[in-house]
C-alpha cells in the first residue's frame, strides 16, 4: 500500500519537475530579475557606510552573499497559491479529489519537484551574480551542502504555508490578501534583506520565534559569522516543519470535508 | 450483482447570502436563508455491465447525484454504494474502481503530451507496468488515438480530447464508468465516433456505464435502461425501448438528394416539405426505428447530404413530465 502511494507521490514529483523543465521564458525572466535585485543592493550597500552602525557588522560582502541565499528562496518559492486558489474557484479541484492521492500530498509533491529544478538553475545564477558582484568566493564555503539542506527545508515550510493560503479561497473566495498579509510578515520577521541579528532587540527576539526566521534567516546565516548555532538553526526548522505540517494536514482536512459537505 | 445501489439519496444545500462589500466583508458570517433541495429521496439499482442513462433537464439534479456517486459531495441523508464502497466514507479506495469523464472538465495536464499524462495517471492509480503497457495499446487501439499520444493536451480538438479523456479513464481498469455529458460541444462526427467507441467498450468489456446527457442520441445510441429525474426525484426508471414507444414523439430527417423530385414512402412515415433535390420526413419512432428508415432511404434514393434532428430533450422530459402529471392526476381521481 505504502510502495503504492510513494510512486505516486514520486510521479507528482517528477511531474512538477517536468513542468518546471518547460517554463524556460519564465526561469529566464527570474534569472535576470534575480541578477538585477542583487545589482542594486550591490551598489546601495556600496554607497552606505555600513559599517558605521553599532554592534555586529557584517561586511557589505557577506551582506550580499546572505541576500543571495535569501533571495534565492524567495524566488524560488514564487507565489504558488494562486493555481490551488485557482482549482477552488474553477471547481477543478472535483478531479483531484476524484484521485486516489489526497489533493494537499500531490500538490505538496507537484511543487517540491518543481522548486527542486528551480533551485538548481537559480543557485547557479545566484552564486555567479554573487561572485561577479563581489569578486569573492563565499564566507565558509563548506558549509555550502548546509545551506542547501536548510535551504531546502525553507522551501518545503513556505510550499505548506502556500498550500494553506490557497486554501483559504474555500471559505473568502480569494487568497490573495492573506497572501500579502503573509509575505509581508516573510519579508519583516524572515530578514529578507537584512539579518535579524541587525534588529531592535525585542523585534529580534520577535521574529527569531516566529516560522518566518526558519524560512529565510536561517539557511541565509548560515554564510554570516554570526554565532548562530547551526544545530540550533536546523532544530528551529525541524521544530517549525512538524507544527506547519500538522497544522497543513489539518487545514487540508478541513477543506476536504468542506467540499465534500457544499460541493466544489 | 449490483454497481451501484442508491437507496433514499438526498441532497440539500443551505442558500446563503453573502454581504456585499469587499474582502473584509466576506469575513463576516454569510446570511443563512433557506435550504434548497437538490436531490429528494432517490432510489435506484444498477446491475454489473449495465448500461443507464440519468437524463433530466438542467437543474434536475443529476450531476449532483453523480458527484455523490463518485465520493465528492455527501449526501444530507440517504445511503449509495458503488462497487462495494460507500463513496463519500471510502472516496480514494473507490477511485481506483471507477472512471469518470466530465465532459467539461479535463483530467488531462494540458502542457504535457498525452502520453506523459497517461503515464502520470497509470503511476497515480498504481498500474503495474505490463498491465499499463498492454492497457495503453488497447486502450490506443479501440479509441483510435495513437496519432494523438505524442501531442499536448491543450492541442487537441474538443473530440480528440475526450477520447483521450476516456482512455485516461480506463487506464486503472475500472469496472464502472461515470460519464457527465461526454458528448457536449462535439460536431456530429466526433459524437458518433464517440458513441461508437463506447458502445464497443461496454459491450466488449462489460464496463458498467453511467451517463448523464442532454443529448437524445447518446441515449439511444449507447444505453439500454433510462432513469429519469426531475427537480431532483425519479420520474421514470424504464428500458430505453419502453421509454422511446412511450414518449419520443416524431423525429424529422432531411434528406439532400441528387434526384430533383425526391419521393419516400415507408410505413411510419409522412412527408413534411418536399422541394427540388430535398426532402423533409417526419418519422414516427414508435413504428418506425429511425435506424431502419434511414437505412430504407439511403438504399433508395441519392442521398447528397442526410440530417437527423433529434427531438429536443426538454420536449421528451415535458413529454414525460405531462404524462406522468396526468396518470397521478387520473391515480388521485
Amino acid at each position: 500500500m505504502w510502495r503504492r502511494e510513494l510512486q505516486a507521490l514520486f510521479a507528482c514529483w517528477r511531474l512538477g519537475w517536468d513542468q518546471a523543465r518547460e517554463q524556460r521564458m519564465a526561469v529566464l525572466g527570474q534569472s535576470v530579475l534575480y541578477g538585477v535585485v542583487l545589482a542594486i543592493f550591490w551598489a546601495l550597500w556600496t554607497a552606505t557606510p555600513i559599517h558605521e552602525l553599532q554592534g555586529w557588522t557584517p561586511t557589505r560582502e557577506e551582506l550580499l552573499w546572505y541576500l543571495a541565499i535569501t533571495e534565492w528562496i524567495v524566488f524560488v518559492a514564487g507565489a504558488r497559491y494562486r493555481q490551488v486558489e485557482a482549482e477552488i474557484t474553477s471547481g477543478a479541484i472535483e478531479s483531484a479529489l476524484l484521485r486516489p492521492l489526497p489533493h494537499g500530498l500531490a500538490t505538496l509533491a507537484r511543487w517540491s519537484g518543481n522548486t527542486a529544478w528551480y533551485m538548481a538553475v537559480m543557485a547557479v545564477v545566484g552564486m555567479a551574480a554573487a561572485w561577479l558582484l563581489t569578486g569573492h568566493a563565499p564566507p565558509h564555503p563548506l558549509r555550502a551542502p548546509l545551506v542547501v539542506l536548510s535551504a531546502a527545508l525553507a522551501l518545503l515550510l513556505i510550499l505548506m504555508c502556500q498550500l494553506q493560503l490557497g486554501y483559504v479561497a474555500v471559505w473568502f473566495g480569494v487568497s490573495g490578501p492573506v497572501f500579502w498579509i503573509w509575505q509581508k510578515l516573510l519579508f519583516v520577521f524572515g530578514g529578507l534583506q537584512f539579518p535579524l541579528l541587525l534588529y531592535p532587540d525585542l523585534l529580534r527576539r520577535v521574529a527569531e520565534n516566529s516560522p518566518f526566521a526558519a524560512m529565510l534567516f536561517a539557511p541565509g546565516s548560515l554564510v554570516l559569522d554570526s554565532g548562530a548555532g547551526i544545530v540550533g538553526l536546523f532544530a528551529g526548522q525541524l521544530l517549525w516543519l512538524a507544527i506547519l505540517g500538522a497544522m497543513t494536514l489539518a487545514v487540508s482536512r478541513a477543506v476536504t470535508a468542506r467540499l465534500v459537505r457544499t460541493g466544489g | 450483482m449490483a454497481a451501484i445501489t442508491v437507496s433514499n439519496l438526498t441532497k440539500s444545500f443551505p442558500a446563503a447570502e453573502r454581504r456585499a462589500g469587499g474582502f473584509f466583508a466576506r469575513l463576516l458570517p454569510a446570511r443563512h436563508t433557506h435550504e434548497v433541495m437538490v436531490v429528494r429521496d432517490l432510489s435506484f439499482s444498477i446491475a454489473a455491465g449495465e448500461r443507464v442513462a440519468f437524463i433530466g433537464p438542467n437543474g434536475a439534479g443529476k450531476s449532483t447525484t453523480l458527484k455523490m456517486l463518485t465520493g465528492i459531495l455527501e449526501p444530507t441523508s440517504g445511503i449509495a454504494e458503488v462497487a462495494g464502497f460507500v463513496p463519500w466514507r471510502q472516496r480514494r479506495q473507490l477511485a481506483y474502481a471507477i472512471g469518470i469523464v466530465f465532459g467539461q472538465r479535463s483530467q488531462l495536464w494540458h502542457q504535457l503530451r498525452v502520453r506523459q499524462s497517461f503515464d502520470l495517471l497509470g503511476k497515480l492509480y498504481g498500474v503495474e507496468a505490463t498491465t499499463y503497457a498492454l492497457r495503453l495499446q488497447r486502450l490506443v487501439e479501440r479509441f483510435d488515438i495513437g496519432g494523438l499520444l505524442e501531442r499536448r493536451a491543450a492541442e487537441l480538438s474538443l473530440g480528440q480530447r475526450l477520447r483521450c479523456e476516456i482512455a485516461a479513464a480506463l487506464l486503472h481498469g475500472p469496472s464502472l464508468l461515470l460519464l457527465d455529458e461526454p458528448t457536449i460541444g462535439l460536431d456530429v462526427t466526433a459524437k458518433a465516433a464517440l458513441r461508437d467507441h463506447l458502445n464497443a467498450l461496454s459491450r466488449e468489456d462489460g464496463t458498467t456505464v453511467l451517463l448523464t446527457s442532454h443529448d437524445t442520441g447518446d441515449i439511444e445510441r449507447i444505453c439500454e435502461r433510462a432513469i429519469v429525474i426531475d427537480r431532483g426525484a425519479l420520474l421514470l426508471d424504464l428500458p430505453l425501448e419502453e421509454l422511446r414507444q412511450r414518449y419520443l414523439g416524431p423525429r424529422a430527417i432531411v434528406l439532400e438528394t441528387h434526384e430533383p423530385q425526391p419521393a419516400f414512402a415507408y410505413p411510419g412515415v409522412t412527408i413534411l416539405a418536399a422541394e427540388p433535390y430535398r426532402i423533409t420526413l417526419s418519422v414516427d419512432t414508435k413504428t418506425a426505428p429511425i435506424e431502419q428508415v434511414i437505412a430504407a432511404a439511403l438504399q433508395r434514393l441519392p442521398v447528397r447530404d442526410l440530417i437527423v434532428e433529434d427531438t429536443p430533450f426538454e420536449e421528451v422530459i415535458k413529454t414525460i413530465y405531462r404524462g406522468e402529471a396526468h396518470r397521478r392526476a387520473h391515480v388521485a381521481a
